[in-house]
């Protein structure tokens, strides 16, 4: 029998499923938060389910790594490839949303099959798509009136003080309101939870915590280093989260699963890279007059970079600055690149700075493989890939302090006794494996494995 | 809270064509940009946030 079979045995009859989602909370993290004693509530739900680490996207970025958990697939039929995207020709960025997503979503998914759901605060649900449920949007929502499906959701909102980010540019101008209004964020996030679980209909329901994420990227050294003061914040922080965890369980209907899932690792920052610095000193990136900037490249300009490590190559036929030609041309441009790109180090400790360079047809499949970049850089641990224009060296010091990696996301499956795959699971095999846990079929387009 | 009317049809699967290495749109030419889930305003705050994030 397999195993989400035997945890379905086990099932209580209604059938319900509660998703807890950490942005940034990585599994090897959770393991050290748990058995350190700052989350006794965590460490005892381990001691009850299966918890295991998950490979994310590439590009690591919340957005795209949300998008294959929400649909099941790889951003080669999702269609989402960074937190920014670009429109070839004529050149311009955009800022990809809910409606750029060109699969279905697990809620959407769960909808058809009669299941009521709740979802709030997963990133890229901005602006809310119609659910059999309600919706609450996240961080890319400009605004709390805007975010809710339905419409109707968001006086109700407001009324519980409900916010949908907390103003991130106090990290460093007032650190001290920043770690504040961090918890009061949570904390409100958390009340409007327990009230809507409380008062809609539900079989199916996400809370999302971007709080994680965001105190990471900016104390993470602080708490490596043990820093006294700071660190303490640090752990202060997930103290509450994991309060809130515990009331949460005790919340949750008899019987009902709880999942816990991440997007990605996190490390230290050692230091940014700014590849379209280098493309230029190297001669690939070339500027007409005037501004320096990518909507201003020379018609002789061979490749620039979105952020993070993302090449784009100025095809003919397909860029505004197409002067790279289809076919060969094209090829050995990607070859040289990954040759060159793949070598790069640091010049004063001789560190790789890139783990490995990937065509995009190595790493996506799918009909939206067409508007992925050509080539997609795996940076080594540490080193953050920015696109920054008219910056004066290849390396700058860490703008923040924690970054993204590939590996140890976190999946933690409450209930269930038997291992799951020790490795090689990744996150669009969370989709599947909770509609499995839910009882309804994976559908055939979805690339992760049910696990069955 | 009321039901939705509808919900979005499954896209279908993609096909073993679709799945190959599709060729590039070659000399497509300038098409319009897709228009945006926001207004100039928004946007601004939405990059405000990436921005502070460090993701621009």
């Amino acid at each position: 029998m397999g195993i989400i079979k035997r945890l379905l045995s086990r099932a209580q009859p209604e059938n319900k499923l509660f998703v807890l989602s950490l942005d940034g909370v990585s599994h090897t993290f959770a393991r050290r938060m748990s058995a350190s004693g700052v989350m006794p509530n965590l460490g005892r739900l381990f001691h009850q389910g299966a918890l295991v680490s998950l490979d994310s996207v590439l590009p690591t970025v919340s957005t795209v790594a949300w998008a294959s958990y929400m649909t099941g697939v790889n951003p080669g039929k999702h269609g989402i490839f960074g937190l920014v995207d670009r429109h070839p020709n004529p050149f311009s960025t955009l800022i990809p949303t809910s409606r750029d997503i060109k699969a279905p979503t697990l809620w959407e998914i769960l909808g058809r099959a009669g299941k009521r759901v709740g979802v709030i605060n997963v990133p890229l649900t901005f602006p809310p798509r119609k659910v059999n449920g309600f919706m609450v949007a996240g961080f890319l929502s400009p605004d709390l009136a805007q975010a809710t499906y339905p419409v109707e959701l968001a006086p109700r909102l407001m009324e519980m003080d409900y916010r949908i980010e907390v103003d991130i540019g106090l990290a460093t101008s007032e650190p001290e309101m920043f770690l504040s209004e961090l918890g009061e964020t949570m904390t409100r996030r958390f009340k409007t939870c327990f009230q809507l679980m409380n008062e809609e209909p539900w079989d199916f329901f996400q809370l999302h915590l971007t709080g994680p994420d965001r105190i990471n990227h900016f104390y993470w050294a602080a708490w490596e280093d043990g820093a006294e003061e700071a660190g303490q914040r640090f752990e202060d922080f997930y103290r509450l989260l994991d309060s809130y965890l515990g009331e949460l369980i005790e919340q949750l209907p008899p019987g009902c699963p709880l999942v816990l899932v991440s997007d990605h690792g996190f490390t230290r920052t050692l230091g940014v890279v700014y590849i379209n610095h280098w493309l230029e000193q190297n001669g690939y990136l070339l500027f007409g007059r005037g501004k320096k900037e990518l909507k201003n490249q020379h018609p002789d300009s061979k490749a620039y970079s979105l952020i993070p490590g993302r090449i784009y190559i100025n095809l003919q036929g397909r860029e505004q600055m197409g002067s790279v030609g289809q076919g060969r041309p094209y090829e050995d441009l990607r070859e040289e690149l990954i040759h060159r790109l793949g070598g790069l180090s640091h010049p004063e400790t001789g560190q790789a700075l890139v783990k490995k360079v990937h065509r995009r047809e190595d790493i996506y499949r799918g009909p939206h493989l067409t508007r992925a970049p050509d080539l997609v850089i795996e940076p080594a641990p540490g080193f953050d890939f920015k696109a920054n224009v008219g910056v004066k060296g290849l390396l700058a010091s860490p703008e923040t302090s924690g970054m993204h990696t590939f590996e140890d996301a976190l999946f933690y499956l409450g209930g269930l006794r038997a291992e799951l795959p020790g490795q090689g699971l990744k996150l669009e095999d969370v989709a599947p494996i909770l509609l499995s846990v839910m009882k309804i079929a994976t559908p055939p387009s979805m690339d992760g494995r049910p696990l069955v | 809270m009321s039901r939705p009317e509808s919900i979005p049809p499954p896209e279908k699967a993609a096909s073993p064509a679709a799945e190959s290495q599709a060729p590039e749109p070659f000399a497509a030419g300038p098409q319009a940009p897709p228009p945006s889930a926001y207004t100039p305003q928004e946007e601004e705050i939405v990059l405000a946030r990436l921005r502070a994030l460090g993701y621009l």
